[in-house]
Formats: structure tokens, C-alpha cells, sequence
């Protein structure tokens, strides 16, 4: 009778001390969200294009004859003038008949960051005027135009706080264009591209001032823009901001935005230390740190406001969460 | 620019996308296929279940009523066993009248001491109950007149319990005169019993042949009364013409005195065992999603169990047992649950230090989240515990005593409690504990379950005391073993019970 209950005994007592549990989870590979990496060079504009292309600010468009220009109100702020006559191919063959002239204009210093426009030279940083454009020429979706030398584009827009230290200045595009070298202005000192008169009555049908700027280019495929040079307040330094792992340089891009300039900072990304610095940041400003990225195709945000210290070290954590570009648009609306 | 160039970037993002296979994509076709295997695969159809155990138990209910039958035949005298107590008492058999302790050919009707005479055919209790019956009628016939001392009426056997006779040692005895019948002979002091073999002054062994379950003997020890017994000792005329389906005096062992019954097999079991079980699992939809179900199914596979019980065996004839007793069960079902895009966030503390030209290393610590995206597979083996009692109802055929023999069982188990242990997944796709405490609300909830129980088993005698048995069954759940909100769920098994028998009784 022992044996058979040892016998019965035995697997009960297995039995009951018997478990299984496995909880194991497996990473997608390729997803971009799992790659916590750094790319220790600069990464092609693919990725920040692909960004950019969902937030970029409306292209405005007007149709005109060539041999009779138009007058272009494009709002109650901003009037182009396009001279009749004077276009050509990239060739220098002149063109007749209908044109294109597209048109974005910017005003807030989200639309900086949407268009990826920071308000930096290649030595300094620059603080917008009230407003910057972006006018190109084309004959259809195929053929670009250009104004012939000694034509030009009369710009009208107003500016209530327009002084006489803004200076016409133009987008530059640095090559390789990557991720690393985003566009920056460089102020023009040549009167065959363009000029810049400070005007008390411009011909707009603004409601009340109508100071601004007139502007008169032969530029086009540029951003345009009327900016003072920034002077800070007190020293600058290196400052960094650092992310959690899923962000890197291959899905972030980090902005400075200050609280109370119209200044748009891009921060550069340090793959050896992981983080996103901006070497001469000055002190004592008030600064959101923004970083918006795009992994996965999903959009995810992050912003900081901090006070900047010298070497200062900031964090920004993006919501787990991903956004909507609608949503993301009205965050950056708001800066 | 265009104003097509969100459009034409959703275009050139989507056109050579490629969207990958999920993983485990094959394990969920494969367990589709799996479940389609076609019902004619007879241990996946419960309704062979159903079916050998009606088939079963109809035979064993027909071998149950027929031994049943055959008792009340012996007793209320049912032409097939009153010719078969004929033909073997024929043969061999002599009866004689006794008057006055003296062999007698009749029995005498007198007012006061009288005889009736009886045929030869009368005498021979071959026929002792057809017999009977005409002695009876005509005790009947002459009640008003009929002065039968019980002991007048006394069965004998002599002749090494072949032969019996009808004797009358007492002519002074009460009157009987109610009517002989087989059921209600027997009541006050005209009890007339049989008796184990007894030899009388005359030299003649009254009782019954030893080899004849229900002959009759007699003996008379006073005036008032003689009693029949079967030679094993049970009061056979005491019984009722109409005997109960199932005798709990029989049952209990209770019954220590002969009767007409003639003798039976008495014998008490404790039996041990154990099984190792296939086991099913069947699921109804009472309000839930078609879809769940079959998320849940692909998802839960049974993978056997064991029973471990003791239960006890009780003859309630010579080849029907009542067994009952008590057994758990513990059914393992694998639960393997892959939910695709699962996003897992781990909160991180990172410490690093930035190495920066022209500035002293500074070491930042920060608490992050780390976002990944991936497939999770969860695992684990559930547990179905209960604890059950069965009664079941055993015809085991061959001889008492030999070295092999086969019996078929039947009958019910019902589920006293039951207590689970895993996880399962939720309408919403959610793991969720069916662990059940008594404090705690479980995703099962549980209600006595009652389950049918076929078998079929081998039984070798290893001893005088112990067996060894063998019992393939089948169980079939005819309850809700686990209700959950909107589908209910039953177990089945098939499976080998092996378990050793000891004799309690001498």
C-alpha cells in the first residue's frame, strides 16, 4: 500500500510545482524605431526631406503673360510686382507667353522650422524680419524661368518693426546638401541681385502702417529675407541637448527656438556624445528646445524651454506617442 | 514647387513599399490547417463520444436489469428459473412427505389434523416451486379448514443435498391458512424459511444443494414457525415478491443471513490509480465574436493531463460493482499567444559623459524611455485542477477467482471543485490571468461540472488480496467546466487508467 501511494504521490507533486512561463518579444528588423544608432556621418537629406515634405508652407502660384507682368497681391501684407518682359530660359533665351511664378511666404518662426531655415550665417546668427519669401520663375513643370539681367522683382511687404540694420539677404545652399548642412543666409553686397528700401507707406492695402520693406531682386529659386544681425547679450557657449535612445541623428533634427527673438537655431548632432549642440549659444536667453522626428514614417515631437547657461547639458523628451503632421504643424504655429 | 508635393510624396514613399511578413504569419496558417482537420478523425468528434458511451451504458443497464430480473425470477418464480431449478432438481431428486417425523407420500387435511394429499409430481422440489404454488392453492382452496403446522410444512434434503422432501413433524400446529404465496408467506407466526443444511432426527439433510443458488431446505425449530433460508444464509421468503432494483442491504454488505436468494459475490475494494490523459477541449459561443474564438483557439492547445484517485468497489452481485471515491485531475493546456506591432516602452537610466573640446567631461544621468517595436510571444502552460467524485456502475465478467478478467464501466463524475492556473486572451486582445483564488474574480468562472464515464478494463489477480487493472475510458463533459463572458467551455479526455485493487473483505 506504500508504493501505491508513493506511486500516486510522486507525479502530483510534480505536477503541482510544474510551470511554463515564457514572455520573450522580438525586434522587427529594419525598423528604424529599433535602431538606436548613431550615423557617424552626415545623413542624406532623404530623411529630413521626407519630413519636410510634409510640413512645408504653402507654395502659392500666379500664371502671367511675359510681355505684360502683373501686380500680385498675394495678402494684405505682401505685393509682387512682376516687370513685363525680361524672362528667360537657364539658357538665356528669352520667353514669351504665359509664366509661373510660385511664392511662400514666411512669418513665424515655426515656419523656419517647417521650411528647415535656421537664422544662422556661416559665422553668425541673424534675427528675421518680419517676413521672408521664397519666389522661383518657370515656364511650365518642366522648363525653369529666370528674370533677364537688369530685370527685377518689386516686393512690397509690411514690416511695423522694420529698421534700417535689416539687410536684404539670401538663402545659400551648401553642397553636399545633407543633414548636417542645411541652408543659411548670406547677405547680399552686390545691387546687381538685388536692394533693400525701409518704406513708411507702402503700396499695399494694409490696414493701418504700411511700413515695411521694398525689396527689388533678380534673384529667384532663393529664400529672400530681411534680417538684422543678432547681438548677444552676453557670452556663448556650447550647449547640448541630449534624447532618449530611440532619436538620433539618422530620425532628429533639434531646433533653438528663442522665446522672445526671431531667432531659429538648428542644433548640430554629435554622434561620438550623442547629442545635438550648438557651439555659441548665448547665455542668459530664454530658448525652447524643439526636435522633431520622423521614424517609421510617424512623427514625433519634443520641446524644452529652458534658460540657457554656459555648457549648459538639456533634455528633451519626445511624447512615446507619435503625432499628427496636423498637429505637429500647430505646435510649431505656436512657437 | 507644387502644390501636389505632399501627394507626390506619399506616392514615390508607398509605391515600392514593401510590407513585410509578419512573423509567426505560418505558425497561425498552420494551426488553421491544423484545426481543419476533417471531424472523421473519431477522437476529435464528441459525438463518438456520446454514442459508445450510450452504447455502453445501454449494455451494461441490460446486463444490470437482467441480473436483477433473474433475482426476482428466483424469487417470484419466473417460468426460466423455475426450469432451470427444474431441470437440474429432476435429475437427481426424490422428494418424500413426512407426517410425524415419518416419510410421508401426502400431506394430510384433517379439520384439526388433517392431510392433504399431494401428486408425486408434488413431492419432488424439482418442481418445488410450481410445487409450491399447488400446495398453496390448495392450502387455499381448503384455508377455512386447513390446520398446517408450519412445521408440517418443511422442505427437506436428503441424499447429500440432492434430495428434498416435504415433511410435517408438528400436526398440532397453528392454522395456516392465508394464502401461500411466494411474497407474503412469510408474516407472523406462519414464517416459513429456509435453512442452511440441517440433518434431522430421521437422519435426512435438510437444506439445500450446494450447487443450486436458490433451492430450498428447511428446518422448524418450534411450533410456531419454520423458516426457509438459501444455504448461504439469506432469508429468502422474507423477501417481497417485487424486490428493489438495487438491494442496499446487498450493496452494504448488510445482508449476513441466507435467503432465497441463493448466494452472491460480497466483496469490498479499495482501488488506486492513475492515468495518463488525452485530452479535448470544446467550445461554445454563447455571445462573443467568432473571431475571438478562433483567436483564442489558435491559441490554447491541450496537452494531455493525469487523474489520480481512490475509490472504493463494492459487489452488488456476483459480476455488478458500485464503485465510488474520489480523484483529481489536472489538465495542461499550452497557451502560445504572438500579438504583432507590440510596442514596449522601457524606462532607462542612462549615464554618459560628454566629452567635448575645450570643456571638462561632464556626466549626465538621465531617465529615459527606450521605445521598440516587435512581436511578443507569451508562453505558458495553464492548469485545469479539480477535484472529482465518481460513481460508477462495473459488470466485470470471467470467474471470481480467476487470473484474468474484463469488465466495462460506466457511469457519471462530477466536478466538487476546480481551480486554474495561466493566462488566456481577452475580447480586447489582452493577456489576462484565469488564475482563480477564492478572494479574487477569475476570467473562469465555474460551475459544477457532471461528466459521463465509459471504460473498459483489464483485471489481473495478482493475489488473493491484489489486482492489478488496467482501465482505457473515456469521459465526455455533459457541463460548463469553464464559463466565461460569452463562451463556455467543456473538457474531454480519453486515457489509460493503471491502478492495483485490494480485497478488504476475507
Amino acid at each position: 500500500m506504500k508504493k501505491l501511494f508513493t506511486i500516486l504521490l510522486f507525479p502530483f507533486l510534480f505536477a503541482s510545482c510544474y510551470d511554463n512561463s515564457i514572455d520573450s518579444f522580438e525586434l522587427y528588423p529594419g525598423l528604424e524605431l529599433n535602431d538606436v544608432t548613431w550615423s557617424n556621418s552626415p545623413i542624406d537629406l532623404s530623411k529630413t526631406s521626407a519630413l519636410v515634405q510634409d510640413l512645408v508652407l504653402e507654395t502659392k502660384t500666379l500664371s502671367f503673360y511675359a510681355a505684360n507682368g502683373a501686380t500680385w497681391n498675394i495678402n494684405d501684407k505682401t505685393q509682387i510686382i512682376l516687370p513685363a518682359n525680361g524672362y528667360t530660359n537657364s539658357s538665356g533665351v528669352a520667353l514669351t507667353g504665359s509664366l509661373f511664378v510660385d511664392a511662400v511666404l514666411l512669418s513665424k518662426k515655426g515656419d523656419y522650422v517647417r521650411n528647415l531655415l535656421p537664422s544662422t550665417t556661416a559665422s553668425a546668427i541673424v534675427e528675421y524680419g518680419a517676413n521672408s519669401f521664397y519666389l522661383s520663375l518657370r515656364k511650365n513643370d518642366l522648363t525653369e524661368a529666370k528674370l533677364a539681367s537688369g530685370s527685377f522683382i518689386t516686393v512690397s511687404a509690411k514690416d511695423t518693426t522694420a529698421q534700417a540694420t535689416q539687410l536684404l539677404s539670401f538663402s545659400e545652399t551648401i553642397l553636399p546638401l545633407n543633414n548636417d548642412n542645411p541652408l543659411r543666409w548670406f547677405v547680399n553686397t552686390n545691387a546687381s541681385n538685388g536692394s533693400l528700401q525701409l518704406k513708411n507707406s507702402l503700396p499695399i492695402s494694409a490696414y493701418g502702417s504700411r511700413k515695411g520693406f521694398e525689396i527689388s531682386t533678380n534673384k529667384t529659386g532663393n529664400y529672400i529675407t530681411t534680417a538684422k544681425p543678432y547681438n548677444p547679450p552676453s557670452t556663448t557657449s556650447r550647449v547640448d541637448v541630449v534624447m532618449p535612445a530611440n532619436f538620433t541623428n539618422k530620425n532628429t533634427i533639434v531646433f533653438a527656438v528663442f522665446d522672445n527673438k526671431n531667432i531659429v537655431l538648428r542644433l548640430t548632432p554629435d554622434p561620438s556624445n550623442k547629442t545635438y549642440y550648438y557651439n555659441a549659444m548665448p547665455a542668459t536667453e530664454r530658448v525652447n528646445f524643439v526636435s522633431v522626428s520622423l521614424i517609421d514614417n510617424k512623427i514625433y515631437y519634443g520641446s524644452n524651454a529652458v534658460t540657457i547657461s554656459s555648457n549648459g547639458v538639456y533634455k528633451v523628451n519626445p511624447a512615446n506617442e507619435p503625432i499628427t503632421s496636423t498637429k505637429l504643424k500647430a505646435y510649431l504655429d505656436l512657437l | 514647387m507644387t502644390d501636389k508635393l505632399f501627394d507626390n510624396f506619399i506616392q514615390q514613399q508607398l509605391y515600392h513599399k514593401e510590407s513585410p511578413v509578419p512573423p509567426g504569419l505560418w505558425d497561425k496558417i498552420a494551426a488553421q490547417q491544423e484545426k481543419e482537420k476533417p471531424a472523421l478523425i473519431w477522437w476529435k468528434n464528441p459525438k463518438v463520444y456520446g454514442l459508445g458511451f450510450a452504447v455502453v451504458s445501454i449494455f451494461l443497464a441490460g446486463i444490470f436489469l437482467k441480473k436483477q430480473q433473474n433475482t426476482s425470477v428466483a424469487i417470484a418464480n419466473k417460468p426460466v428459473d423455475n426450469t432451470q431449478q427444474n431441470q437440474v432438481i429432476n435429475s437427481n431428486s426424490t422428494i418424500k412427505n413426512i407426517v410425524s417425523s415419518s416419510p410421508s407420500s401426502s400431506l394430510s387435511k384433517t379439520n384439526q389434523d388433517s392431510k392433504i394429499s399431494l401428486s408425486s409430481d408434488e413431492k419432488h422440489l424439482a418442481n418445488s416451486i410450481s410445487n409450491r404454488n399447488i400446495v398453496q392453492k390448495r392450502l387455499q382452496e381448503n384455508k377455512s379448514n386447513v390446520s398446517v403446522n408450519s412445521i408440517q410444512l418443511q422442505l427437506g434434503e436428503n441424499n447429500n443435498n440432492t434430495s428434498f422432501s416435504y415433511f410435517n413433524q408438528n400436526i398440532t400446529s397453528p392454522i395456516l391458512n392465508k394464502q401461500l404465496d411466494y411474497g407474503t408467506l412469510l408474516t407472523d407466526n406462519e414464517k416459513v424459511h429456509l435453512s442452511t443444511p440441517k440433518k434431522t432426527s430421521n437422519g435426512l439433510l435438510i437444506g439445500v444443494s450446494s450447487n443450486l443458488s436458490n433451492q430450498l431446505g428447511s428446518t422448524g425449530s418450534n411450533a410456531n414457525e419454520t423458516q426457509f433460508f438459501t444455504k448461504s444464509g439469506k432469508n429468502l421468503f422474507a423477501a417481497t415478491a417485487t424486490p428493489p432494483i438495487i438491494n442496499l442491504r446487498k450493496v452494504f454488505g448488510l445482508d449476513d443471513c441466507p435467503s432465497a436468494n441463493g448466494s452472491f459475490r460480497n466483496d469490498f475494494y479499495i482501488e488506486g490509480y492513475a492515468s495518463a490523459d488525452y485530452t479535448m477541449k470544446r467550445v461554445d459561443n454563447i455571445s462573443t465574436t467568432d473571431a475571438y474564438l478562433a483567436k483564442k483557439d489558435s491559441a490554447e492547445k491541450m496537452r494531455g493531463g493525469f487523474t489520480l484517485g481512490v475509490r472504493f468497489s463494492k459487489s452488488i452481485s456476483d459480476n455488478m460493482f458500485l464503485k465510488a471515491g474520489f480523484q483529481f485531475a489536472q489538465m495542461f493546456e499550452q497557451f502560445k499567444l504572438t500579438t504583432e506591432n507590440e510596442r514596449r516602452v522601457t524606462t532607462t537610466i542612462v549615464t554618459r559623459t560628454l566629452v567635448r573640446a575645450g570643456l571638462p567631461d561632464t556626466t549626465i544621468s538621465d531617465t529615459t524611455s527606450l521605445i521598440q517595436i516587435g512581436y511578443r510571444t507569451q508562453r505558458n502552460t495553464n492548469l485545469y485542477r479539480s477535484i472529482e467524485l465518481p460513481i460508477l456502475l462495473s459488470y466485470e465478467f470471467g470467474k471470481q477467482d480467476s487470473k484474468y478478467s474484463f469488465a466495462l464501466t460506466a457511469g457519471a463524475i462530477i466536478n466538487l471543485s476546480t481551480w486554474n492556473n495561466g493566462i488566456t486572451v481577452n475580447e480586447l486582445n489582452q493577456i489576462v490571468s484565469i488564475n482563480s483564488k477564492p478572494t479574487q474574480n477569475s476570467f473562469y468562472t465555474h460551475q459544477i461540472g457532471l461528466s459521463a464515464y465509459l471504460s473498459a478494463s483489464v483485471i489481473k489477480q495478482l493475489n488473493e488480496k491484489w489486482s492489478f487493472f488496467a482501465e482505457p475510458y473515456l469521459r465526455y463533459s455533459l457541463g460548463k467546466n469553464n464559463v466565461a463572458s460569452g463562451f463556455v467551455q467543456q473538457f474531454d479526455a480519453i486515457g489509460i487508467n493503471f491502478g492495483t485493487r485490494l480485497k478488504l473483505n476475507k
